[in-house]
């Protein structure tokens, strides 16, 4: 039944969190044949001994310990954002054969720049865990959307997010998680702090995409922003020469939504993403040419696994790495995205709080 | 009993509201006629139509349609027709659909000053977006609530994307998109944290239903599907008002939503 542990790639987990209980390891529990978990680190010694017991692991709250086990061979990083540069780039010199670092993989674009350099220094491969980049129902798409990324004219991304919980408790049973606190959107710096929280936890999981379709990345200029209630983000944006709005609101209902979608005046495609956490399939992308449309997916995987299935083939050589820069692009894209859309949120707020006194 | 009315129409009329179809399907309450002096006037929405539509009155209408109008001064229109008692029905892409009424008070009671409507059109490229945002204003009207200030975030030859805000308080956000890729459709939603109404219009001339979905705590709620076209339930409604001797505010309304589209 167990696949031996000398067979397998070894797995250590950086953060122990409801991303690892709720997401990696229900993953991993379906890729037997290719990985075993060999070690988590928590900060706290509780959650890292429980979390580990679950899957027969070893554990500790050292990330150098985790790091110099020989028995891990793929580091998987899901602690806070703020450590994953620093994690990235230990793991890459301890020489482990791959690394999946949840997004973002920085907090800023001279750390991406730092983790490229020690990647190709070392040659570790590194992947970001942007789990619709790797999803089959996207991936189809991008084989049969023909010309859309030089036609299209308008990106659309939605996301109407019900509690995680929701779905956490579906995949596994968390044994901790943190708090969601109702904020004040009608003060400038929470109405910043909100959206930029909401850029880089939630909008990032699709900005790749976002940027797919939008060659002048750099040109970008953010027309408007709002925070609807209860919290979450409306933004709209000229990128290039394109007509782009990304929207997220936080809500207490059990419906979920994520929509993701590129228009020409000839083509649509329109991707409806399942949401994360459970294992419910890929995405499924529909292709419309006037009156007909192609429906591709759903397929029996989500990004998830598609994404542990590359790094297995990464770690094994079978696969060519990703370009490093274009992970760059990506994080510097979401970064500058966050900053405009803060300051833009910021300023609105402060004229309609000013307007109200 | 139904009183059967007759109807007059333009070749222009005809084109853009499916006058013929629509009247064909109502063959007890309507009648085609040649005759100048038919009971109801079709005019299209094109340059000088409200002139078009108070010279029907003068004729003897006794119930003027326009579809799609453009924007215009409709002042001397509204006296003319008040005076006569003549109601001057106005034919938009969405407004008659009959899922709008069928949500409106559903919109109603999740629309405050902390809601977020979400307003889209898809409409085919090359579409006058003047007419695409008189249309979504009527929706919006009809659906939830009249827009009482509007600002482009973005408007060029793909679709715009517009902030505004309701009578009510409500924020709201209004897009069009512009592509041939998909057929035409107009959808309005509010999200609330524990409920949500959502709409889904299609095209004018369709009898295709739009869908009203009610969600909450207990699950969601498709609303009972009505398969008539909005063009039909618009002339349904011109021979009820006709029949009953009453007249409608239609005018008024196209005059408020016409000055925020002229005024951006």
């Amino acid at each position: 039944m167990n696949p031996s542990k000398t067979s397998t790639l070894g797995v250590g987990m950086l953060g122990a969190g409801p991303v690892t209980q709720a997401i990696h390891l229900p993953t991993l529990s379906r890729l037997r044949e290719v990985f075993h978990v060999a070690k988590i680190m928590d900060v706290d010694p509780q959650i890292a001994e429980s979390v580990a017991g679950r899957v027969g692991a070893g554990w500790t709250t050292s990330m150098d310990e985790l790091l110099a086990d020989e028995a891990v061979q793929v580091v998987v990083i899901c602690s806070p954002h703020q450590f994953h540069a620093e994690q990235v780039i230990a793991a890459c010199r301890a020489g482990k054969r791959a690394i999946l670092c949840e997004k973002p993989f920085a907090m800023s674009q001279a750390e991406a720049e730092q983790i490229a350099a020690v990647s190709r220094e070392t040659g570790v491969p590194i992947i970001v865990g942007a789990m619709h980049t790797f999803d089959p129902g996207w991936l189809a798409a991008k084989e049969h959307w023909g010309d859309l990324v030089e036609t299209a004219h308008t990106i659309r991304y939605s996301i109407v997010l019900p509690p995680n919980p929701r779905f956490e408790d579906f995949a596994t049973e968390v044994i901790t998680r943190p708090e969601r606190q109702r904020q004040n959107r009608h003060d400038p710096e929470v109405a910043a702090g909100i959206v930029r929280g909401g850029i880089m936890g939630l909008a990032i999981h699709d900005l790749p995409l976002v940027r797919a379709f939008c060659p002048d990345f750099t040109d970008l200029e953010v027309l408007s922003c709002q925070v609807p209630d209860p919290s979450g983000y409306l933004v709209n944006l000229r990128i290039g020469d394109r007509n782009v709005q990304i929207f997220g609101i936080n809500t207490e209902s059990w419906e979920p939504e994520w929509i993701f979608e590129a228009v020409s005046d000839t083509t649509s495609l329109r991707i409806d993403f399942t949401p994360s956490y459970v294992q419910a399939g890929s995405a499924t992308a529909t292709i419309s040419h006037g009156g007909e449309s192609e429906v591709y997916g759903p397929y029996a995987y989500n990004g998830y696994e598609a994404e542990w299935r590359y790094l297995a083939d990464l770690a094994s050589g079978k696969a060519a790495p990703l370009d490093v820069t274009e992970l760059i692009h990506d994080l510097t894209f979401a970064l500058d995205v966050a900053d405009k859309a803060s300051t833009a949120v910021r300023d609105a707020t402060a004229l309609t709080k000013e307007a109200s006194v | 009993m139904t009183q059967q009315l007759t109807v007059t129409s333009s070749p222009e009329a005809d084109s853009t509201g499916a006058v013929p179809q629509v009247v064909a399907s109502l063959p007890v309450s309507l009648h085609p006629s040649d005759d100048g002096a038919a009971a109801l006037v079709a005019i299209a929405g094109d340059g000088g139509w409200a002139e078009r539509a108070i010279a029907a009155i003068s004729s003897g209408a006794r119930g003027v349609m326009v579809i799609s109008p453009s924007p215009a001064d409709v002042a001397a229109l509204r006296e003319r027709a008040n005076a006569q008692g003549v109601p001057v029905v106005i034919d938009t892409e969405w407004a008659h659909n009959p899922a709008v009424a069928a949500s409106a008070p559903h919109f109603a009671s999740h629309n405050d000053e902390n809601s977020l409507l979400e307003a889209r059109v898809n409409a085919p490229a090359g579409a006058d977006l003047d007419q695409v945002l008189l249309a979504q204003l009527a929706l919006i009207r009809a659906a939830v609530d009249p827009v009482v200030r509007l600002a482009y975030a973005r408007r060029n030859e793909h679709g715009y994307d517009a902030l505004a805000q309701l009578a009510g308080g409500a924020q709201a956000t209004l897009t069009a998109i512009l592509t041939n890729a998909i057929p035409a459709s107009a959808t309005l939603r509010i999200i609330k944290p524990r409920h949500a109404v959502a709409l889904g219009l299609p095209g004018a001339g369709t009898a295709a239903p739009g869908k009203v979905t009610v969600s909450g705590p207990e699950g969601a709620t498709l609303l009972p599907t009505l398969w008539e076209s909005a063009h039909r339930a618009a002339w349904r409604r011109l021979h009820d008002l006709v029949e009953a001797g009453q007249t409608c505010d239609d005018l008024a309304a196209f005059a408020e939503d016409a000055a925020l589209v002229t005024e951006n």
